[in-house]
């Protein structure tokens, strides 16, 4: 069995409200003194996934493909540490910057080059853009079945079972390999990495490919092949003017909200 | 049967578990007080007689000699037994360091062990071993005056020394007794007494036979005392030994039994066969209990001292460092051969008082953690798997495969090293010096970052670290947000005095905010030259090196080292007694050398000298509760009760467990980002006696003791009315010296650089 | 200009699904004289024409195949290709569903063109076709243009209204499209969660613990509260953080990754208002915050707030409100 996770760094997600800022000029995200870029954290738990079944099974190999700049190499040694294999990371001027269908089609690019795939984990979605889009369009692009927002993947008989988590509950669904799976928070949070496993991580050499080594022409990738165009990127008002109770005891301000939204005809 | 029920089953409540005793654990099996008992005795000479004044050594014993071969053998149980200890130790790492700071050591040996000063932490302790160690020394010394007096030319026991001698030995017999007589009133009818927590066959079998062989030497006296210096006696070879009850008089407890088998009207064959008898009893006693240092816990009579030698000289708030971590292969303790061999040889000096148990804030609430049972848990595998170690580690076999259990996370469960707080409480009472926390931490270094097996929310904190610099993940505030509202707040560049160290507590939680404005405020005012980091603070490391992630601790630790000496950091004031203790006494390790003070203690001064003045009158009344990290770990118990003498209208009472006796608010160790299993909350308990003086306010000075009690009060008291409010002692000086809105200073001279 | 709009409808319960509604009203906005199609497949769907009429469509594409009650990824695909070859749509506008989720990235890479997902606001901007939708978490909103056609966007439900008033007794063209083809994904199982009485997207008041509450014994004065007000009027939702923990059930999540509710109040309980859990609930008309932290995040999108710890203020609040009545 060989695995791909796909994971990408982004700048942090959990930055406080007060410090994140936008250049609206550039329409890009302006990174917050002191808060480093980190894993998306849907990308941990699709290496979770992939890991568990490794695990059960005894055997399987897992290669963890990072599209980005330099600094990417940290969110591939994270996965690394986590257990993976080997690491590539798609780095080149020509691929930075396009949107999820080149982002897709990079991917798709290298998960072709490695050539023997059986399945390709995917987080839900990375938490900078939301978009939600790369793991079915590698899916597409591969010519493979899918399941998205899944909770638990397990592979029996050469098909992979994925409980995908819905509105009003779960469903399981049998995927012939090899397949594509989105990985949503209800599988838990990834495994903490021993420290020898870190150690190992850090003194793995994690490849590079660029747009020539994928074959891919650089009009269709990056920038240049994006097909969504950023037009502006700002931070939306929200409702505000919040009116405290400001009563004395907590009991007063119980009293005073409830009367205040039986004026309003609320409640 | 190394692991009991309580290892097994699910917490058990402390009451549960004290009120039924662990199955009884007779380490060494029952042949060892046979073969100390075939054994004879050193003892034995002890009673044998004074005459003329003086007497005839070994009167009315036949093959006296016997004692000597009983000596000899006894003395190579001895060798034997503690070389066989000793081989088990070693399956240990070498202990470093252990030839440094030799005075310190010595000192220790003597007033922690032979002045036993943390005995006398339980006063009736203290004098119980004080009577019962004394006489043991005494007694000792007489002994070995009657063999001097006997087996080489000296002779010194006559005249009115042996007059004096006839006395003190009678005096410190009965000294003994007395000490006895506590010891079997402590174990016998006081119930659920801590020292029956685990109670063993051996507990019994030393404090009778001591008492035995006390009983028996005077009964010894008295006989002789009884047929010789009452009546007079002919020897044998016809010497007449004329009576002299003055002389008897001096064995003054001896000679009122003497005077008392008068009353039995026995015949003078009688009594020297009940004193033949006697004799012999008392001799096989006195080497069978000798005997019993090698398998009971007898041996603290020779641990103690020598743990106290052991004891670490450096500050006690220092975790060890792993030094060249990234070349290790293990990095915590998994295996018992993973511990030093100081760590193991502690194991064998625990006496299992309870000591530790009865103030470990885990075990008060009903937490999965006694250290005692800790400690004697590991004992027992020690036990268990160290011979097979040993063994195989001699021919270069694989020791890691011995194991038939999980050291950690069998043996010791996982919950139980979580639930420790490293508040040092079980360290500061242990009378015989056993170091629980770098014992614990040391497994907890092997759960994180050897199997990386830790609790859902410590991770979630180690990563936050990891990732933000911070433990706080989800906080909203920024290192920034408390200066809005305050001035100008200069930045540190090297040429003021101060840094200001805010932490992370008092920057990224709400609570923390006033504390941290009121410290800044009161820099301010008192005109101190000082500046802050900013967004350039990181975490220093602290949460994670408790939380065993070593590893994540020297990566913050070196970075911020470098920071502070690209910065010229001399001096720091910081907002947290565990920021405080990190920086003094751990960051040496990282060649980290700065002045650290708690803003208490820079407050405290300030107070003192004047530059900052105490205006308004508060008028209430607190109680202080000493953080772990700031008491305990470096001693600073006074500079905040003298803070509190100073300003105006403050009344303080204090806790039952203050000072060093202190109780954990129950977050540290890391407990602040865990979730506590068990029957209460350590903080509720806390909180409970902080509620209990009756004080309005409770005064910490540490951002997560305040946290705790504020998590605590709506618990205890549900009314609102009334409750106790927690506030940070700087708040108090800032009420003090400002005012309530913190603006009434007198002119603020603003502290730019 | 003129343009024609293609909807993939959802069916809830046999019934036009309240999202389709919406998006077909933004669809014959947006046409501006152009068609708007709309795909009904499932099974009662014949029955569901004239209510897609009603709400702003044109002509509808349907397929009474109950095989696409159930999603499968190639089955919809195939259904949506045959009305894209029949209407030749400009843009074509999918919920931000279970459905829309899966079918929206897998139809613009079928198709060659993009999508944007979970879109709030679709406009025709002087020709271009523009999307804006959240991201990072709901911190910034980000608008599109599109290179390619047809554009698709997928929506986020109540951010389009239908029409008002519905066009009732209006009829349109229906066209059959042929039953669920094959499909490589097989669904071998279902589980429901359990979900007592209200919905947590219908309920007009949700209630929602988060982490500050400390406990999952917390969410018992939470429940209490959504008692309080009414079990047919109040459903209890609960922040990501809470639900991670194992406090409260996944269903129940409201959040970006969870449930997107907008309901007429939102009462928010010891959660701090991470930007992920606000992208679940700020379309809710008031928002009533009860938190310690007088900074947290959620009173800034609040109408009404309560600063102090919810287990002193929730049992008087809950009096209060039982005493309403």
């Amino acid at each position: 069995m060989h695995f791909v996770v796909c994971a990408k760094q982004i700048p942090d997600p959990e930055t406080p409200p007060s410090a994140f800022r936008i250049d609206e000029a550039n329409n890009e995200v302006i990174p917050a003194p002191g808060i480093s870029p980190v894993l998306s954290q849907f990308d941990g738990m699709a290496a979770e996934a992939a890991l568990r079944i490794v695990e059960a099974a005894g055997e399987g190999k897992i290669t963890v493909i990072s599209l980005g700049q330099e600094s990417a190499q940290a969110a591939i040694k994270q996965v690394l540490a986590m257990g993976a294999d080997e690491g590539i990371l798609l780095e080149d001027d020509a691929l930075q910057g396009g949107d999820s269908y080149t982002t897709a089609r990079t991917l798709a690019a290298a998960i072709e080059k490695l050539g023997d795939v059986d399945a390709v984990f995917c987080g839900r979605q990375a938490a900078d853009w939301d978009m939600g889009q790369v793991g079915l369009g590698l899916a597409e692009l591969l010519g493979w079945p899918s399941a998205i927002i899944a909770k638990d993947v397990q592979i029996e008989n050469g098909a992979m079972h994925v409980q995908r988590v819905l509105a009003d509950g779960f469903e399981t669904v049998a995927l012939p390999l090899p397949a594509v799976v989105t990985i949503s928070n209800e599988i838990g949070d990834p495994r903490y990495p021993k420290l020898q496993q870190i150690m190992r991580a850090a003194r793995k050499t994690v490849n590079r490919w660029s747009a020539e080594d994928l074959g891919l022409d650089p009009s269709t990738v990056g920038d240049a092949g994006a097909r969504l165009k950023l037009e502006r990127l700002f931070i939306p008002e929200l409702g505000g003017d919040v009116e405290i109770m400001d009563g004395e005891s907590a009991e007063e301000q119980a009293q005073q909200l409830a009367t205040t939204l039986r004026e309003a005809k609320i409640l | 049967m190394s692991v009991s029920e309580r290892d097994s089953a699910a917490p058990v409540h402390p009451a549960e578990r004290r009120k039924k005793p662990r199955a009884v654990r007779f380490t060494a099996a029952w042949w060892a007080p046979a073969v100390g008992l075939s054994g004879l005795g050193l003892i034995s000479a002890i009673e044998l007689e004074r005459t003329n004044a003086g007497r005839e050594v070994f009167f009315n014993v036949q093959q006296p000699w016997i004692v000597y071969i009983l000596l000899a053998a006894l003395t190579g149980l001895l060798v034997y037994g503690f070389a066989r200890h000793a081989t088990l130790w070693m399956v240990g790492k070498p202990t470093p360091g252990l030839l440094r700071e030799i005075p310190m050591r010595a000192r220790n040996a003597v007033r922690l062990g032979l002045g036993q000063e943390k005995v006398r932490r339980d006063r009736y302790a203290g004098i119980m071993h004080l009577c019962i160690f004394s006489s043991i020394i005494v007694l000792t010394a007489v002994t070995a005056q009657v063999a001097l007096e006997d087996d080489t030319p000296l002779s010194f026991l006559h005249g009115d020394y042996y007059l004096f001698f006839s006395f003190y030995g009678d005096l410190f017999g009965l000294i003994g007794m007395i000490g006895v007589g506590m010891a079997l009133y402590r174990r016998y009818f006081d119930d659920f007494h801590r020292i029956r927590w685990d109670e063993r066959v051996e507990d019994h079998i030393i404090i009778w036979g001591l008492g035995l062989i006390l009983i028996t030497g005077f009964g010894v006296e008295a006989a002789r005392i009884s047929v010789t210096e009452l009546q007079g006696f002919i020897l044998e070879d016809g010497t007449q030994l004329e009576a002299h009850p003055d002389w008897a008089r001096w064995s003054f407890v001896s000679y009122v039994i003497a005077e008392a088998l008068g009353i039995l009207d026995l015949t003078q064959d009688q009594v020297l066969a009940g004193h033949t008898w006697m004799w012999w009893i008392h001799v096989i006693l006195a080497f069978g209990w000798l005997g019993l240092l090698v398998f009971t816990r007898l041996d603290h009579m020779l641990f103690a001292p020598v743990n106290a030698f052991l004891l670490r000289t450096d500050a006690p708030g220092r975790l060890s460092k792993i030094e060249d971590i990234e070349e290790q292969e293990v990095f915590g303790v998994g295996q018992i051969q993973d511990f030093t061999w100081k760590q193991l040889f502690e194991l064998d000096a625990c006496v299992r008082c309870g000591r530790c148990t009865e103030v470990c804030p885990a075990d008060l609430s009903g937490q999965p953690l006694s250290p005692m049972h800790l400690i004697q848990d590991l004992k027992a595998h020690l036990a268990d798997v160290g011979p097979e170690v040993q063994r195989r580690g001699h021919v270069g076999g694989d020791v890691r495969e011995v194991a038939r259990q999980e050291m950690v996370g069998e043996v010791i469960r996982d919950e139980t090293l979580w639930a420790c707080r490293t508040c040092g409480a079980c360290v500061q009472e242990c009378p015989v010096m056993i170091e629980h926390v770098p014992t614990i931490v040391d497994m907890r270094r092997y759960l994180v970052m050897d199997e990386a097996r830790v609790p859902a929310t410590a991770q979630t904190a180690l990563e936050n670290m990891e990732m933000r610099g911070h433990p706080w993940r989800g906080t909203n505030l920024t290192r920034e947000s408390w200066m809005e509202g305050l001035g100008e707040v200069p930045v540190f560049d090297g040429s003021q005095d101060y840094l200001y160290w805010v932490g992370c507590s008092g920057a990224l939680v709400e609570r923390n905010l006033p504390v941290t404005q009121a410290v800044f405020r009161l820099l301010r005012e008192s005109g101190a030259s000082f500046g802050v980091l900013g967004q350039e603070e990181t975490c220093n490391g602290d949460p994670a090196r408790r939380l065993g992630n070593e590893y994540l601790y020297q990566i913050l630790a070196e970075q911020l080292v470098e920071t502070f000496k690209a910065r010229n950091v001399q001096r720091v004031i910081t907002n947290c007694p565990h920021c405080f203790n990190t920086f003094r006494n751990e960051y040496p390790q990282f060649d980290g050398r700065f002045e650290v003070l708690h803003h208490t203690e820079f407050l405290e001064g300030a107070l003192a000298d004047g530059s900052l003045k105490p205006r308004h009158s508060l008028d209430s009344s607190v109680t202080y509760h000493d953080s772990c990290y700031l008491g305990r770990m470096n001693g600073v118990y006074d500079a905040p009760r003298q803070i509190i003498e100073l300003l105006p209208g403050v009344d303080l009472t204090e806790m039952r467990r203050s000072r060093s006796k202190g109780l954990c608010c129950g977050a540290g160790g890391g407990n602040m980002w865990q979730e506590e299993v068990g029957e209460r909350r350590v903080n509720h308990v806390r909180t409970e006696e902080a509620v209990g003086t009756g004080a309005s306010e409770v005064v910490s000075n540490c951002p997560f003791c305040i946290q705790m009690f504020d998590d605590g009060v709506p618990a205890i008291q549900p009314e609102e009315e009334g409750r106790i409010r927690p506030f940070d002692i700087a708040e108090l000086i800032e009420r003090s010296v400002l005012g309530e809105n913190g603006a009434g200073g007198n002119g603020a001279p603003a502290a730019t650089a | 200009m003129a343009r024609n709009i293609l909807v993939i409808g959802e069916l809830d319960g046999g019934a036009l699904s309240s999202t389709t509604a919406e998006l077909v009203g933004g669809a014959s906005r947006l046409a501006d004289g152009g068609q708007v199609s709309v795909t009904l497949t499932g099974g009662g769907a014949g029955g569901q024409t004239d209510a897609a009429f009603a709400a702003g469509a044109d002509r509808a594409f349907v397929s009474d195949d109950a095989t696409f009650d159930e999603f499968r990824s190639d089955q919809w695909v195939a259904a949506a290709e045959q009305a894209i070859e029949q209407s030749g749509p400009d843009v074509i506008l999918i919920a931000q569903s279970i459905v829309g989720r899966d079918l929206g990235p897998r139809l613009a890479f079928r198709r060659d063109t993009a999508v944007a997902m979970d879109c709030v606001s679709i406009e025709d901007s002087g020709g271009a076709f523009k999307a804006t939708r959240p991201c990072y978490g709901g911190n910034a909103q980000a608008t599109y243009a599109f290179a390619t056609s047809p554009a698709i966007a997928t929506v986020r439900a109540k951010s389009q209204e239908p029409l008002d008033p519905p066009r009732e007794g209006a009829s349109g063209e229906v066209v059959e499209l042929s039953g669920a083809g094959a499909s490589r994904s097989e669904i071998v199982g279902r589980e429901a969660a359990v979900a007592e009485g209200l919905q947590l997207q219908d309920a007009p008041v949700v209630v929602s613990g988060g982490r500050g509450l400390g406990a999952p014994e917390g969410f018992g004065l939470v429940e209490e509260l959504a008692e309080a007000i009414g079990t047919d009027k109040a459903a209890v939702g609960s922040s990501r953080a809470a639900c991670d923990l194992g406090w409260y059930p996944p269903s129940q999540q409201v959040g970006l990754t969870g449930k997107v509710v907008t309901p007429d109040l939102y009462i928010a309980i010891a959660i701090s208002g991470a930007s992920q859990h606000m992208a679940g609930c700020s379309g809710s008309k008031t928002i009533i915050a009860i938190n310690k932290d007088p900074e947290a995040n959620i009173f800034k999108a609040a109408r009404y707030g309560i600063v102090g710890d919810y287990k002193e203020v929730l049992p008087p609040l809950i009096e209060a409100v039982k005493n309403l009545e």
